[in-house]
């Protein structure tokens, strides 16, 4: 048996498969573009990369829309946040005690997780049409909000928000599930002998069950961190970056700067950028949220 | 006596009535949720049965009449029917090439004995941090090095190497919680690796090979980035873009956009409804390892 878990021609021949696919299309490709960031490339095949030290980096941190991209990478981060943690595990604490019907309900909050992000962010173009033709519009029309609508994703004063709201419709759902398989894990007998010490409602949750499901707490918002850093689809949909770059997120710019202005040397150095920041961002908020293991 | 009786009664009354209030308020704010979640579904489906002016005139209510032309027109002018086979194509190629990839390496790192075990592990589950984002252009570089834009194989591949991490993740620790005693026998008979693979691991490891084959299926067919930079050519085009080029290029025709949308959901929609649990379940592992 021992030589059989040991055979040296088994483990290679089985690995090697998987590694070489892995090694060629996922860790050599994240190496090579920590590396082209430190060149500058016309896009064109037959012309050689040019060396050029940090200028790409310096042209990034130099760069306006930069800025604003990182600035609405945070927004887009911080607001998802707040949405999607609240309303996510707050359905989730209401079906922990497992009501009639509690299935339906699940299965309903979960269906916009699978959904096709282009699709998802289609139906929300959809939703926010300008003039009263749009359903938001159209909504808000009928209990006398607005006469004349809102150009929700033409506005620069909105485009952003809208588009933040739709992200966190369509992600809440899996941290509904999240929160919903921890809290089914607490035993019974301490919700019960909680109630009975007089921890009921809001108590009952701020003391007992937010503590004992901390992990999963710590798990979605590194999540939805990382998740709004490399998160592409839905602004590439909904405005593309616009009105006028307003609404760009590094990973959309990266793809604006490279594929469409062949500006390959700035796209690398925003690549690089997201790659570290997610490392960065998830191994800080990790340890921000540390707290003592509950023991039961 | 009778007095305390008679508080602890009152107490248990008003308990009562709080619990019903709670109740009807947990229902109320569980409903208003689930129509939030479901309306853009409802709405698609609906619309997409519906004439283009209809649609915004009452965006609420059932179609009067059912204008299944909305998808003769997607499947034939905005060529979703070709990119619904593409897709297809592209996401049943990369599971199967990622159930046989991934389970022998899971099955060696859940198994084996080697030095480098615990850092091949981690090798490979850390790429569940690399953003897709990153490596477009490097890959659009050497890719067109080489010649392989457009080029299904590759595009299978690359699916391969980013769904790689989780799959591993999956199986092996599937496989971690099967007792090992149960290939013994099979060993001490002289059976060939190889066998004892097909036969004995594969077979047994195959709810977590479903967990992950379905979930893959819904990353694969839901992603849009790769596509986006590595297929130029239309009757290659996938359905996520072929969705996207459609919306763009024909402006008004929102009946045929409706219709086309719903095409797009209704494999990953279909897949979780058959499979609730093992989508929750394959979609939260990446999370719930503690």
């Amino acid at each position: 048996m021992e030589r059989f878990r040991s055979d040296k021609r088994i483990i290679i021949l089985f690995l090697l498969p998987a590694f070489m696919i892995y090694l060629a299309l996922a860790v050599i490709p994240i190496i090579q573009s920590l590396y082209f960031s430190f060149f500058e490339w016309p896009g064109i095949q037959g012309i050689p990369l040019e060396y050029v030290g940090l200028k790409n980096f310096i042209n990034m941190l130099k760069y306006g829309d930069f800025h604003i991209a990182v600035k609405n990478v945070f927004q887009f981060a911080i607001l998802n946040l707040l949405i999607q943690i609240p309303i996510g595990y707050g359905l989730a604490i209401l079906l922990g005690g497992f009501p009639k019907g509690y299935r339906l309900f699940k299965t309903a909050f979960f269906c916009p997780v699978v959904l096709p992000l282009t699709a998802a962010s289609l139906l929300w173009v959809f939703i926010y049409f300008p003039n009263v033709t749009g359903v938001l519009n159209l909504l808000l029309k009928s209990i006398g909000l607005t006469e004349t609508g809102k150009a929700w994703l033409l506005d620069s004063g909105t485009a952003l928000n809208s588009v933040i709201v739709a992200n966190a419709w369509k992600g809440l759902g899996y941290h509904m599930i999240i929160a919903f398989a921890a809290i089914a894990g607490i035993p019974n007998y301490i919700l019960e002998s909680a109630e009975i010490d007089g921890a009921l409602g809001f108590k009952k949750v701020r003391h007992i069950i937010i503590p004992i499901i901390w992990e999963a707490v710590k798990i979605s918002v590194v999540l939805i961190v990382i998740g709004s850093m490399k998160n592409f689809d839905i602004i590439f949909i909904m405005t593309e970056g616009g009105p006028n770059g307003l609404t760009n997120v590094p990973s959309t710019l990266l793809y604006y700067e490279a594929f469409q202005y062949e500006n390959y040397g700035l796209g690398s150095a925003i690549s690089a950028f997201i790659f570290l920041i997610s490392i960065l961002l998830s191994t800080v908020s990790m340890r921000a949220m540390r707290r003592e293991k509950i023991e039961y | 006596m009778i007095t305390s009786n008679f508080v602890t009664k009152k107490k248990v009354h008003t308990n009562i009535s709080k619990i019903k209030l709670n109740n009807f308020l947990k229902y109320a704010v569980m409903s208003v949720y689930l129509v939030i979640a479901i309306f853009p579904i409802y709405f698609a489906l609906i619309s997409s049965v519906k004439e283009s002016k209809d649609i915004f005139l009452s965006p609420f209510s059932l179609p009067s009449e059912l204008h299944f032309e909305n998808f003769v027109r997607a499947i034939k002018i905005g060529n979703i029917g070709i990119s619904f086979r593409n897709s297809v194509i592209l996401s049943g190629g990369s599971i199967i090439v990622i159930v046989f990839a991934g389970s022998l390496a899971a099955y060696i790192l859940a198994r084996f004995n080697f030095k480098a075990k615990n850092g091949l592990l981690v090798f490979f589950i850390s790429g569940m941090m690399i953003p897709m984002q990153s490596v477009i252009i490097p890959l659009s570089y050497v890719f067109g090095k080489f010649g392989i834009h457009n080029n299904y194989m590759v595009m299978i591949l690359l699916f391969t190497a980013f769904n790689l991490p989780i799959t591993i993740f999956i199986i092996n620790g599937f496989l971690r919680t099967i007792p090992s005693e149960i290939e013994e026998a099979a060993v001490i008979d002289g059976s060939g690796a190889f066998r004892i693979f097909s036969q004995i691991i594969f077979p047994i490891s195959l709810p977590a090979i479903s967990t992950a084959a379905i979930f893959n299926f819904i990353n694969i067919w839901n992603n849009l980035l790769f596509p986006l930079v590595f297929i130029t050519r239309r009757d290659l085009q996938v359905i996520a873009l072929a969705l996207q080029s459609f919306f763009a290029e024909r402006v008004s025709d929102y009946g045929g956009v409706m219709a086309a949308i719903v095409l797009s959901i209704l494999p990953p929609m279909i897949a979780y409804i058959f499979f609730q649990e093992k989508v929750e379940k394959g979609m939260t592992s990446g999370a719930v390892k503690g």
